[in-house]
């Protein structure tokens, strides 16, 4: 017996769109395949033209194995959210999160602990989720929090650094804090699907029903046959795993170029200055791209060099907002929205990690 | 582009995943870029697998006409790294990489290297037979200290810098934990006859007295070469945070 969902406040159903493809409808006019044809070519030329030289060889091994290590996990995720988009109602899911918004979010934040999936099998999942009337902000919550807390996270941090669980509460409790923040201020200046794509629920280039968006809650609640439903479930899943996969290798290769260019060295010269050195390994956390599960064994080779406040501002950073990430968040996400998230994870972080500075300060071992 | 093109181009992407991975597997060529994840690639030529049978489950003619372009893009996207893994084929991190990602200048001095006033208590120096000890350059970065004055075996490739003094190379590997991506590198002076005989990138073992050195204000580890032997690259050419002491080489 189902139940009737009257979240506190109300939002709409994701608006179901006609029935022009959503891939057509969003490139026409659009500059983005060009870019993408332009970028194309340029790193299909880059094999033929450097093959020989030292930095290609870095470059090459980088981009291929930051793909080879996500593309499982996106692959899973796809899976994941086909069965979500086939098999799970709304009400189901509606039922699973608290009613109101802010407990919502709160409660979101946490998922990782139960659920510890790297950031890109997250996105996958969270995009079929959107389609099942999650709102919008409890998503954010679980993207940005997510990655950090959760237990492998905690433990390979706490490896990394010699088993100080400090440095494990403050990257686990800065990461939830900032998540649950930008969620709440996405909550109140983007409400309903304001911050999606076309104003809905995303159908990430959905194409098994010959339609941009098919109403698949009426389809799917129909009796049909379990081949027939799994098949659809495969379906999702393909488009998922092409859609999302195309941003993780362009992410994955300009990630590829910042650790082939930017010498580390260089930017422990430049970080004289506590607050400089927090966002340059904020930025560094940016350009890298690592999984939340590797990231600290790279801050901790810092240690001794830069401060605890630089480092932990590259760890809560990083699984939050990568070049990977950026570019996958765009493809379902308005661009002030995807900028507002940004200055907002950016700004807060930045905060926290002076605030850490200033109060523990100097340099821990 | 019609559905059933779209759907053949997508087939393609997808099957020329599955047989990349599963060569990665089959030939150990994951190694240069997950030393230590294979599960994860298994997991992924699974997955991949599943989502080819649902795309041929589905009937060529069915889904979305779109535009070619997009699609063209996408699936060009998607068959980027597979070119890069022929185009480069499967080498780990080099000089290149030590260069960009060595944090610290404890293995470049701008001064010759002051030995140390005073060796540690020696423990364990070496083994029963007098064989010098088997130490990985982690082992040798992490216990410098504590077994400073031990006659050690290591093994690592060779960097040459110009800020060294005369007589003088850098051993160096990478210590990775998920993937190249995060290679961190670890390392040791070493003081040998010849330095020159042995081109960057080149692979040795190094036998010989290891100290601790303090060069720029922070302390290294400076290995006094007895002899150096080129070798073949280790199958295993990353190291791990996890990894036990070795025992052997």
């Amino acid at each position: 017996m189902s139940q009737t969902v009257t979240p506190s406040r109300t939002i709409p159903l994701p608006v179901q769109a006609g029935p022009a493809p959503a891939l057509a409808a969003s490139s026409r006019g659009s500059v983005w395949p060009l870019l993408g044809l332009v970028f194309l070519a340029a790193a299909l030329a880059l094999p033929l033209t450097s093959r020989d030289s030292a930095a290609f060889g870095t470059l090459s091994t980088t981009f291929v194995s930051i793909v080879l290590e996500a593309m499982p996990f996106i692959a899973l995720g796809a899976i994941l959210g086909g069965i979500i988009e086939v098999y799970v109602s709304r009400e189901r899911v509606a039922a699973l999160l608290p009613k109101r918004r802010v407990p919502a979010i709160f409660a979101a934040g946490l998922l990782g602990l139960l659920i510890p999936v790297c950031e890109c099998a997250i996105i996958p999942v969270t995009r079929r989720l959107l389609g099942k009337g999650v709102p919008f902000s409890a998503a954010v919550a679980y993207l940005l929090a997510g990655p950090i807390v959760n237990p492998l996270v905690a433990a390979s941090t706490a490896v990394a650094y010699a088993g100080d669980w400090l440095v494990v509460a403050l990257r686990l409790g800065v990461g939830y804090a900032v998540a649950v923040c930008v969620a709440m201020v996405i909550d109140r200046l983007f409400p309903g699907t304001a911050a999606l794509l076309d104003g809905r629920a995303p159908a990430g280039g959905h194409e098994c029903c010959g339609a941009g968006s098919c109403s698949h809650d009426q389809a799917h609640q129909e009796p049909r046959p379990s081949r027939e439903r799994l098949m659809r479930a495969l379906d999702h899943a393909v488009d998922d795993f092409l859609y999302v996969g195309q941003f993780l290798v362009v992410g994955a290769f300009f990630a590829a170029v910042a650790q082939t260019l930017i010498e580390r060295q260089a930017l422990v010269e430049l970080a004289e200055i506590p607050a400089l050195a927090i966002g340059l390994m904020m930025g560094l956390a940016v350009l890298l791209n690592l999984c939340s599960e590797a990231d600290a064994f790279v801050a901790a080779s810092f240690r001794g060099v830069l401060p605890l406040a630089a480092q932990l501002g590259f760890l809560v950073l990083g699984p939050m907002l990568d070049l990977k990430l950026a570019a996958m968040y765009l493809g379902f996400v308005t661009k002030r929205a995807f900028g507002t998230m940004v200055l907002l994870m950016i700004v807060l972080v930045f905060a926290a990690m002076m605030a850490i500075q200033l109060t523990l300060g100097g340099t821990l071992p | 582009m019609s559905p059933t093109v779209a759907n053949i181009l997508r087939a393609a992407v997808l099957v020329a995943w599955v047989v990349a991975l599963a060569w990665l597997l089959q030939s150990g060529a994951y190694k240069a870029y997950l030393p230590k994840l294979w599960p994860l690639i298994a997991m992924g030529l699974a997955c991949t697998a599943i989502l080819v049978v649902g795309l041929f489950g589905r009937a060529l003619r069915s889904g979305a006409a779109g535009e070619g372009v997009v699609r063209t893009v996408r699936l060009g996207l998607m068959m980027l790294p597979l070119v890069y893994i022929v185009a480069a084929p499967a080498q780990g991190l080099d000089s290149h990489a030590f260069e960009r990602r060595r944090v610290g200048d404890q293995l470049a001095p701008a001064t010759p290297p002051k030995q140390a006033e005073a060796p540690a208590p020696v423990a364990a120096a070496t083994g029963a037979s007098g064989e010098p000890r088997v130490l990985t350059l982690m082992d040798v970065q992490q216990m410098a200290r504590e077994i400073a004055g031990t006659r050690i075996v290591t093994e690592g490739m060779v960097y040459h810098d110009a800020k060294l003094p005369p007589g003088h190379l850098v051993l160096f590997r990478f210590s990775v934990t998920c993937c190249a991506a995060d290679a961190v590198p670890v390392g040791a002076l070493v003081k040998c006859d010849e330095p020159a005989r042995y081109k960057q990138d080149d692979w040795v073992r190094v036998t010989g007295e290891l100290q601790v050195t303090k060069l720029e204000g922070q302390e290294g580890a400076l290995l006094v070469a007895e002899k150096v032997d080129p070798i073949a690259a280790p199958t295993d050419e990353y190291l791990s945070p996890f990894d036990a002491p070795a025992s052997e080489f």
